[in-house]
C-alpha cells in the first residue's frame, strides 16, 4: 500500500524486450544431439508445418531456447533468401555449437528427406512408362502448382492495405513474367528501390510512442 | 564423365539460390526456365514430375535441385546403370550443395552479427521491401510452373485445380494433403488428361 510521504509504485509495465546479453548462455549440446533433434523435426513434418514442430522441440521437449530465442531466430533468417528451415538449422546450430553445430543442425535436417527424395527419383528416371504413375503425377503436379499461387496468394492478402506493398508486388509480377527481364538483376535492383522507399515513407511519418518506454515518475511528494 | 555440365550445376544453382527469398517457392520459375529451357536438362513434363514429387514429400521443396542435378548427370550414361547412378549422386551432391550453401552461409554469418543491426531501422523496411518484391516471384513462379503442368492436360480442368487448391490452400484450412490425395486420384481416372493420351499413351512424350 502507498504509505503517505512515499512516492507511489510505479504502475506495471511491459517489460523492454530483453537485450541481446540477457540471454541465458546456450546449453551444453553435443552434435549427435543436435542431428538428432533436428532429424526428429524433419521426420515430423510431412505435409508442413516444420517450424511449429522446430519450437516444439528446440523450445519445449529440449529447452535449448526461450521462446522469445525462437521467434527472434525466426525473425532474422526469414529476410534472408532460402530455405527458412534451413536457414533456422544454421542459426540455431549455430547459437548452440558454432559452425560445427549448425552443419550437423543441417544434415540431421535433410539427410532423411534427401534419402527419399532420392529413392523416389531414382525409381522416378529410371523406370519406363507407367502410365497410371504418370497419371497420378499429373494430378500431383497441378496440385503442386497450386500451392505455389497460395503461397502467393496469402502472402498478397495479409498486405492489401499497403499501397506501396501491392504496387511494387505488382510491378515485380509484370517485369518478371511479362518483360521477360532476367530474374536475378530485376529482383535485386527492384528490392533496393522497394527498401529505399519503405525507408523513406517510416521517416515521413510520425514516429509512434514508443511502448515500452517506462513513463516518467511522479515528483517525490514532499517529505517529512 | 560430364565435367562441365557439373559446373553448370553449381553455377546456376548457386545464383538462383539467391532468388529463393521467402523459401523455395519464389525461385522454382527460374529453376523451370534454367533446367528445362536453358540447359535442357529436363524436359518440361519431368521437371514438373519431380516438382510433384518433392512437394509431396517432407522436407524443403527446394530438394528438386538434389533431382535435377542427378538427372543432369546421369542421363549421361542410358546403357550404364551403376555409373548413370554415381555421376547422379554425383551431381545430387553438387546441385544440393550448391543450393544451401549460399543460404547458409548468409544465416551463419547474418546470424553471428545479429546484435549490431538488432533494432536497427533498416529492419522494418528491408522486410517489407523484399516482400513485396518476392510477390512478384511468386506469383511468376506459379504461372511458370502451371502452364508447364497444363501443357499435356485439358488446360480448363487442369487451371480449375491449380487455382481452386489454390485458393483453399490459402483461404482455408484444408489438409494439404488430402488435397494432393484428391488431385492425384483425379489425374488416375484420367480426368485431367486429353482423351488421345488415354487411348494412345504412346503417343505423348
Amino acid at each position: 500500500m502507498d504509505q503517505p510521504g512515499q512516492p507511489p509504485a510505479a504502475p506495471p509495465v511491459p517489460a523492454k524486450p530483453p537485450a541481446v546479453d540477457d540471454d541465458p548462455p546456450p546449453p551444453a549440446v553435443t552434435l549427435g544431439e543436435l542431428a538428432i533433434a533436428f532429424t526428429k523435426m524433419s521426420s515430423m513434418s510431412f505435409g508442413g508445418g516444420l517450424t511449429a514442430w522446430a519450437r516444439t522441440v528446440l523450445v519445449e521437449e529440449r529447452k535449448w531456447l526461450t521462446e522469445e530465442q525462437f521467434l527472434r531466430s525466426l525473425a532474422v533468417v526469414q529476410v534472408l533468401p532460402g530455405p527458412n528451415t534451413i536457414k533456422l538449422a544454421v542459426y540455431v546450430g549455430a547459437h548452440l555449437r558454432g559452425p560445427l553445430g549448425a552443419l550437423a543442425a543441417v544434415l540431421g535436417l535433410i539427410t532423411m528427406p534427401m534419402a527419399i527424395v532420392l529413392l523416389l527419383g531414382v525409381i522416378y528416371f529410371h523406370s519406363g512408362r507407367i502410365v497410371w504413375l504418370e497419371n497420378i503425377l499429373q494430378g500431383l503436379g497441378v496440385c503442386a502448382a497450386g500451392m505455389a499461387f497460395s503461397l502467393a496468394l496469402k502472402l498478397f492478402a495479409k498486405h492489401l492495405k499497403d499501397p506501396l506493398f501491392v504496387s511494387f508486388g505488382l510491378l515485380s509480377f509484370v517485369l518478371i513474367a511479362f518483360a521477360h527481364l532476367k530474374m536475378l538483376p530485376t529482383v535485386v535492383g527492384l528490392g533496393i528501390i522497394s527498401v529505399l522507399f519503405y525507408r523513406n515513407k517510416q521517416e515521413i511519418l510520425p514516429k509512434p510512442a514508443p511502448l515500452t518506454q517506462d513513463p516518467p515518475l511522479p515528483p517525490p511528494a514532499p517529505g517529512p | 564423365m560430364p565435367w562441365n555440365t557439373l559446373f553448370d550445376l553449381f553455377i546456376v544453382f548457386a545464383q538462383a539460390s539467391l532468388l529463393a527469398l521467402g523459401g523455395g517457392t519464389a525461385v522454382i520459375g527460374e529453376l523451370q526456365n534454367e533446367s528445362v529451357g536453358e540447359y535442357h536438362w529436363l524436359t518440361g513434363q519431368q521437371f514438373v514430375d519431380i516438382f510433384a514429387i518433392t512437394q509431396a514429400t517432407p522436407g524443403p521443396s527446394m530438394l528438386i535441385v538434389s533431382l535435377i542435378g542427378y538427372w543432369a548427370m546421369a542421363q549421361h550414361f542410358p546403357h550404364d546403370p551403376s555409373m548413370a547412378f554415381c555421376a547422379g549422386l554425383l551431381g545430387m551432391f553438387v546441385s544440393t550443395t550448391a543450393t544451401f550453401l549460399p543460404s547458409s552461409l548468409l544465416a551463419y554469418y547474418v546470424g553471428r552479427w545479429w546484435e549490431h543491426f538488432h533494432g536497427s531501422n533498416w529492419r522494418e523496411p528491408i522486410e517489407k521491401g523484399l516482400s513485396a518484391v518476392t510477390i512478384g516471384l511468386l506469383f511468376a513462379s506459379a504461372v511458370i510452373v502451371s502452364n508447364e503442368a497444363a501443357t499435356s492436360l485439358i488446360p480448363w480442368r487442369a487451371w480449375t485445380i491449380i487455382l481452386v487448391s489454390g485458393v483453399l490452400l490459402a483461404f482455408t484450412k484444408v489438409n494439404p494433403l488430402l488435397l494432393m490425395a484428391v488431385a492425384g486420384l483425379l489425374g488416375w481416372l484420367g480426368y485431367l488428361a486429353p482423351v488421345v493420351n488415354q487411348l494412345v499413351p504412346a503417343v505423348t512424350h
